[in-house]
């Protein structure tokens, strides 16, 4: 309670930092999914999820673990079909994987081919764009460059660490070009140490490249520190609980970020929200 | 972290190998000429060598190699692709699997060597036959490993595929291709072996060539060193060619090496 009071008091000096990006570029509107073996025995893992994400914002999605964050975002991304509501980019209906949108998994290792090197990984995203042979290397050797894994094109990526192979799968969404990054826990799976090092990175790659983040995760301190805003997705099936500004100024820092009194309000806020 | 795989690991212990075999062809030596084994059907390994030399240098054993090499390798050619294309259109497409699934099934158990009967109607002796027998015989390890293979495709890599806006063929040669490879190569493998005990089964029963009538006739004429040059010479040729078969598993399939050996 006494975290939500703050959050209202504070609230009132903030400023929207979205003012300048306000361009709706993708609308969830009470989306809906339904997993059904068969008519008797159906699971209900979405049950009315709508958000707005703009243009060049950070947004991420957190809810309890199972709650059908997943499952929002194979919808979003078009490679599942939404029982009902309607997903909306720059105002027309998806329709399978748009080009405007690149999906990074949670399971880097299962994402990236290992058949190819760091280098073919990359090139596989830019497969079917009309562009010479050398200026898609190029494009490759320079996203690789941003990720720091310059050194590296000619490894395989079984040959590397999870950080590291992470790395490679969020340079192969930047060569895609697309505006919109969608991730899906994309660090659950790697140390503390080099999950602070790929946040700092990310968003490092946002600003650089000017993308839009929707970012999917369980865990609200890295949630808040990304974000612009934070959505708050409800046990399953899931409903959306709350919509967040966090109103942290950037660069953030690791460490100040973490330890500033609004950051820890925010968190706790959104904690509270999940646990009850 | 940063790995490097290397191959000089894998070749450390053949070393050990070759003195096992010089080791037991000395044993045999030793029991031949001490007579603890009866000569005439074990004749010492010195004079078998000396008998081989001689079939080597009047070319007699060398036709029937190149005859048998010649059997193993179209039939071989002729077997993996026919499993590989059925493979991979019944992995890909179970739809069709369930639908042939009977028919394949009572087909591939049914033993090579029986239909010898059968193929010596509709082919005669010879060639034909023989290539045809092995043919089927290695159908069914490349078809067996690549429907696996193709089915069994990571559905993260193929969600990758659609991600990136790859169509329904650039999935199939980008992802799944690659994908089923060493799978494939795995049958390729036990077919290779299995056409090479084949050949020699059907030569001796339907053919007037090659290695395996070279070993039948020499033994019912009771030639006994050159039955065993003959063997021996089998057993060097499969060796060879799985050797040769290795190296290019390697070559192609060096990711997939790497990949396993570093894989916790």
């Amino acid at each position: 309670m006494l975290s939500d009071d703050r959050f209202v008091i504070k609230s009132q000096f903030t400023v929207d930092v979205n003012n300048q990006k306000d361009s709706k570029l993708l609308s969830v509107l009470n989306l809906t999914k339904n997993y059904s073996q068969n008519t008797i025995k159906q699971t209900l893992a979405v049950k009315d999820v709508s958000f707005e994400l703009n243009a060049g914002e950070f947004v991420s999605i957190v809810g309890p673990s199972g709650c059908g964050k997943t499952t929002l975002l194979m919808c979003i991304a078009g490679l599942i079909k939404a029982s009902g509501g309607r997903i909306l980019l720059d105002g027309r209906e998806i329709d399978g994987p748009p080009k405007e949108m690149v999906l990074v998994f949670q399971n880097y290792s299962n994402s990236l081919f290992p058949w190819r090197t760091v280098m073919g990984n990359v090139l596989f995203a830019l497969e079917n764009k009309n562009i010479p042979r050398t200026e898609k290397a190029a494009i490759a050797r320079e996203t690789l460059n941003s990720v720091g894994l310059g050194e590296f094109l000619r490894h395989y990526p079984w040959e590397l660490s999870g950080g590291m192979q992470q790395r490679v799968a969020i340079a192969r969404g930047i060569a895609y070009g697309s505006h919109i990054i969608l991730m899906d826990e994309p660090f659950a799976s790697v140390d503390a140490q080099t999950r602070a090092e790929l946040e700092d990175l990310l968003i490092r790659l946002w600003e650089n490249y000017s993308k839009s983040i929707l970012f999917v995760t369980h865990d609200i301190d890295e949630a808040v520190y990304l974000s612009d805003r934070v959505i708050v997705l409800s046990r399953r099936p899931s409903v959306v609980l709350d919509n967040i500004v966090v109103d942290l100024k950037r660069p953030r820092n690791q460490l100040e970020t973490k330890g500033n009194e609004r950051f820890i309000a925010l968190r706790n806020r959104i904690y509270g929200m999940i646990r009850s | 972290m940063i790995f490097r795989f290397k191959f000089k690991q894998l070749g450390r212990s053949r070393f050990i190998g070759v003195i096992l075999i010089a080791v037991l062809f000395a044993g045999w030596e030793t029991m031949s000429r001490l007579s603890i084994v009866d000569a005439n059907y074990f004749p010492p390994v010195s004079a078998i060598g000396m008998v081989l030399y001689k079939l080597s240098v009047s070319f007699e054993i060398i036709g029937h190699l190149l005859t048998t090499l010649k059997r193993v390798t179209l039939g071989f050619l002729l077997g993996a692709s026919i499993g590989y294309s059925l493979g991979f259109f019944c992995g890909y497409l179970p739809r069709i699997y369930s639908f042939l699934e009977l028919s394949i099934e009572f087909l591939r158990p049914m033993p090579s060597i029986a239909l010898i009967p059968v193929g010596i109607l509709f082919l005669g002796l010879g060639d034909k036959l023989n290539v045809a027998i092995i043919g089927w015989a290695c159908c069914w390890p490349v078809f067996i490993n690549t429907m696996d293979g193709v089915r069994s495709t990571d559905s993260i890599l193929m969600n990758t595929a659609r991600t990136f806006g790859l169509n329904r063929m650039q999935t199939v040669r980008k992802v799944i291709v690659p994908y089923s490879l060493p799978f494939v190569f795995t049958g390729l493998r036990v077919s290779l072996g299995i056409a090479v005990a084949v050949v020699v089964i059907t030569e001796m029963v339907a053919s007037g060539s090659g290695l395996g009538f070279f070993i039948i006739s020499t033994s019912v004429s009771f030639r006994v060193s050159e039955m065993y040059a003959g063997i021996i010479v089998i057993g060097v040729f499969g060796y060879l060619l799985n050797r040769m078969f290795l190296a290019a598993h390697r070559y192609i399939l060096k990711w997939h090496i790497g990949f396993l050996c570093l894989k916790p």
